[in-house]
């Protein structure tokens, strides 16, 4: 994917905020789901594989990967969900919540093991193959995944949260136990070291305005 | 909160709203316009990355899958756990038939299995898609005709499965297309039984596929109306399925998809049952559902056996633990005192030792017998189930020694119906009810009730008492 289109007037993006379902239809089908509805499981399946599948992406990179984690994670929803409330956090939340840790233990064993995800530098973003070329030059999820692995945790949690998944601040402060005004505060250091580690400073922002 | 994040955060927000653009950010907040653009663009290029993250369908239709089956595993997790219900004992129900199955092919000759067709599928199959696939595939009529006997590891497998895809391709109507799914689940669950009659692993793809249908099926039957043959058919490939695999040798790894499909056979069985029961052509008699009674004083006089202490009025509260844990090994065996121990209605009456669990059964002179059960040779292992059987095979009676769960298994009219006679659950004992089990079986339903009410529970440390060395009273 170009950088380029990121100009375009259109916002014409599919993004994954959207919400599924009406949050009085979740609410119902996540009761329904608690007490051991298949159906309305299913339905839960449905409408947030495709986020958590995402979520795992974004932290993983790496498909198969993010495709057994995704898997581990409903096995995980499936075993809590009885013990899940309504008073404590939306479902979403607790749902990434669940796909948080699981990521983190994840990375632990991985790391044990002297993994691929052992060792991150700014190194890994090169994108100096020239201006022209950094304007067309797509940005991968690989490299996107790479920069956000260099902030600190509770940045990185924050994006990904917010622009993966599509959490709403308030569910993503409830799935980081942070205050509202936190999220947006490390919302806002995450997107400034993203553009220094995504966008070159020597790039030209006229010609990318172009495009 | 400074206000460039409160800026930020709105501009980042209706950019994930597709609200506004950049340029639209931009010109809302002139001031801050210099220092947002790069943050609004690299976000953008996090949203569009993001966005375009899609997990491979053929991943997405298989996890969806294995969740699915996890979720049946979860549930019926939750159900063991659960009070009795109607649908409690509706699984007990085909649990039962399991049994009963096994039984019927163990014992080798007996009664003729109604359920496999003599011929039949093969040419349908044949005369549905042969040509089609022979065009395709350049194969011989020879080589699609004997695939259809193919087992998974054959070289023909692969055209077996490739001829019932083209079937379905050519089904046009739901009607056709449950049709050929309902060959293909037969098919399957005649490779498992197959494969297991040779030993062999049965791969995770056959139960899947087998799944796979039988799921498919088992959303029509609320929705159309299938026809009295086509649940029959779904009644004996769920059996058939509920017979095999059970004993099949899977990988570890394919353990919770057997799980999963045993479930949902029970389910598919059941959905059946209530389908076809629905119809007044062909009135089938499913277990009472009525609500179970909690023992109360039996209406059915006890039989004054000599040898033991008066029945009491209550089998009593179970010595079971109240809920699941798996209860210790027995100690004592099956045994049957070959002394009769009285004659009442009609029957003489022996008395049955299995664990701390004794009762009285009829007598191999009235034509009942103990599956494995040789009394001269004493007793024998506690099995996890005690079948005794009538001389012609309509009637079967199941007793689990370790809780006093009792089935009883009767056929009339050929039709098999199985009555959940006795449970026990949470400490709470529940029984059948008589009068309406005399209602709908007249007198052959003296027999499990005389069995019921004098079933017992010995105390703990209370030896089994066996007499062993007698002469035979069963094969």
């Amino acid at each position: 994917m170009a950088l380029a289109p990121m100009l375009r007037n259109e916002a014409t993006l599919d993004l994954p905020h959207a919400r599924p379902v009406p949050a009085e239809v979740e609410r119902a089908t996540v009761d329904r789901a608690r007490s051991g509805d298949q159906a309305a499981l299913a339905d839960l399946y449905d409408w947030y594989m495709p986020r958590v599948y995402r979520y795992a992406m974004a932290r993983l990179g790496n498909q198969a990967e993010a495709e057994d984690v995704t898997e581990e994670v409903f096995l995980k929803m499936l075993g809590a969900i009885g013990e899940f409330r309504w008073r404590d956090v939306p479902f979403s939340s607790w749902l990434f919540r669940i796909a948080h840790n699981h990521i983190a233990s994840h990375f632990r064993r991985v790391t044990q093991r002297g993994g691929p995800h052992a060792a991150l530098t700014p190194d890994l973003i090169d994108r100096r193959d020239g201006p022209d070329a950094t304007v067309e030059q797509q940005v991968t999820l690989e490299e996107v995944r790479r920069a956000t692995e260099l902030l600190p945790d509770a940045q990185r949690e924050v994006i990904v949260l917010r622009f993966a998944v599509g959490l709403s601040v308030a569910e993503t402060a409830k799935a980081l136990g942070k205050r509202e005004g936190n999220i947006k505060a490390l919302q806002h250091k995450a997107v400034a070291k993203l553009q220094k580690l995504l966008v070159p400073q020597d790039a030209p922002v006229r010609s990318m305005e172009n495009a | 909160m400074t206000e460039f994040e409160a800026i930020l955060h709105d501009c980042l927000e209706a950019l994930r709203d597709g609200r506004a653009d950049i340029d639209a950010c931009l010109s809302r907040y002139p001031q801050h316009a210099e220092a947002l653009r790069p943050h609004l663009r690299a976000a953008m290029a996090l949203m569009e990355v993001y966005a375009d993250t899609e997990p491979r369908a053929e991943w997405v239709a298989s996890a969806r899958e294995r969740f699915l089956i996890a979720t049946g595993e979860r549930i019926s997790q939750a159900y063991d756990e659960a009070e009795p219900s109607p649908s409690f004992f509706a699984a007990a129900r085909v649990k039962f038939l399991m049994t009963a199955q096994r039984m019927r092919g163990a014992s080798g000759g007996g009664a003729t299995d109604p359920h496999r067709p003599v011929f039949g599928r093969a040419f349908r199959g044949l005369a549905a898609a042969g040509l089609a696939l022979v065009m395709m595939l350049g194969f011989s009529t020879y080589t699609v005709a004997t695939a259809q006997n193919a087992l998974p590891g054959d070289w023909r497998y692969p055209i077996k499965r490739q001829t019932e895809q083209v079937r379905l391709a050519l089904a046009f109507s739901e009607g056709a297309e449950r049709d050929v799914r309902l060959d293909i689940a037969a098919e399957r669950a005649e490779e498992i039984e197959r494969l297991s009659e040779q030993g062999r692993i049965v791969p995770p793809g056959v139960i899947r596929d087998l799944n796979k249908h039988t799921q498919v099926i088992a959303s029509q039957i609320e929705k159309a109306k299938l026809d009295q043959g086509e649940l029959q058919r779904v009644q004996e490939i769920t059996e058939r399925t509920a017979a095999a695999l059970p004993n099949a040798k899977v990988a570890p790894e394919a353990e919770p998809v057997r799980a999963a499909v045993l479930e949902a056979a029970s389910d598919l069985f059941i959905a059946a049952g209530v389908a076809a029961a629905q119809d007044p052509r062909r009135p089938v008699v499913l277990t009472p559902t009525r609500p179970f009674e909690t023992p109360e004083a039996t209406d059915t006089p006890a039989p004054s056996p000599t040898d033991t202490p008066a029945p009491t009025e209550d089998p009593g509260p179970p010595p079971a633990t109240p809920t699941s844990p798996p209860p210790t090994p027995e100690r004592g065996g099956l045994s049957v005192d070959a002394t009769p121990v009285g004659v009442d209605i009609g029957l003489t009456w022996m008395r049955l030792a299995v664990g701390r669990l004794t009762t009285l059964i009829p007598s191999e002179k009235d034509g009942w017998r103990v599956a494995g059960v040789n009394v001269s040779q004493g007793s024998t292992p506690a099995p996890t189930l005690v079948r005794i059987t009538n001389q012609d095979n309509t009637q079967t009676i199941a007793i689990n020694p370790r809780n006093g769960d009792m089935w009883w298994y009767v056929s009339v009219n050929g039709i098999f119906d199985e009555v959940q006679v006795r449970a026990e659950r949470d400490g709470q004992v529940y029984v059948v009810d008589r009068e309406l089990l005399r209602r709908l079986y007249g007198a052959l339903a003296d027999v499990p009730l005389y069995v019921l009410d004098n079933m017992e529970f010995l105390p703990d440390s209370t030896p089994t008492p066996t007499a062993p060395g007698d002469p035979a009273v069963t094969e």
